[in-house]
């Protein structure tokens, strides 16, 4: 008889593994627009608005990652 | 890092996990490859280093939580030192500038610089003009 041992119990604590993996990342992803907003303070640099921005767009996109995996795993 | 995925066709050892698992997995490698990108152009981006005609300011952005800035007049310099070794940092004209000053801070890093000869010759410059006006008492 074969016996699936990952069938039952495994898979529902890996997916939560994966959640809280990319729910780090998105708080990773936070710390990285605290940090380019802080530093865009601190320089008057000329290319500030295009990183800002991709700070922001990398959030959203961690959160929408995070919301992805929590529902489709 | 982001053709690292394609190799699974060849090397399938992430072939036990179900398919859902398999396509998360693969988009939480590109999200690590993509914050390490991130990071390493942040840390790039905001390490600046400022000489001004009355201070140098040195920004270091160590990682994402530590980040340093310093600043010292320029006559508090007490010598300057140009590193330029190795085959890329010959041919290709960048290196590293470290500043001595009397300062608390003790040494100004300004690593992986263009010309820096160049940045050495400006801030040689300058604390000539510092001293000169010191001896004839000019505020400025």
């Amino acid at each position: 008889m074969n016996i699936d041992p990952f069938s039952f119990e495994v898979w529902p604590i890996v997916k939560w593994f994966f959640v809280f993996a990319f729910f780090l990342y998105v708080i990773f992803s936070l710390v990285v627009i605290r940090q380019v907003s802080l530093m865009n303070k601190t320089l008057d640099a000329h290319f500030e608005k295009p990183v800002a921005l991709f700070a922001y767009l990398h959030f959203f996109f961690a959160v929408g990652v995070f919301i992805f995996a929590f529902l489709v795993l | 890092m982001s053709l690292a995925p394609l190799l699974l066709a060849k090397f399938p050892i992430i072939d036990f996990l179900p398919s859902n698992f398999r396509f998360v997995a693969i988009l939480g490698w590109y999200m690590i490859t993509l914050a390490f990108v991130f990071e390493n152009f942040l840390s790039w981006f905001f390490n600046v280093n400022i000489v001004t005609d009355e201070r140098i300011v040195d920004i270091d952005f160590v990682n994402l939580i530590y980040k340093e800035i310093s600043d010292a007049d320029i006559d508090k310099i007490q010598d300057v030192t140009v590193k330029v070794g190795g085959v890329a940092q010959t041919m290709f004209n960048y290196g590293d500038v470290y500043i001595q000053t009397a300062s608390e801070k003790p040494r100004f890093e300004f690593l992986s610089i263009p010309k820096p000869e160049d940045v050495a010759k400006i801030l040689q410059e300058l604390r000539d003009e510092e001293k000169r006006e010191e001896l004839e008492g000019r505020v400025n």
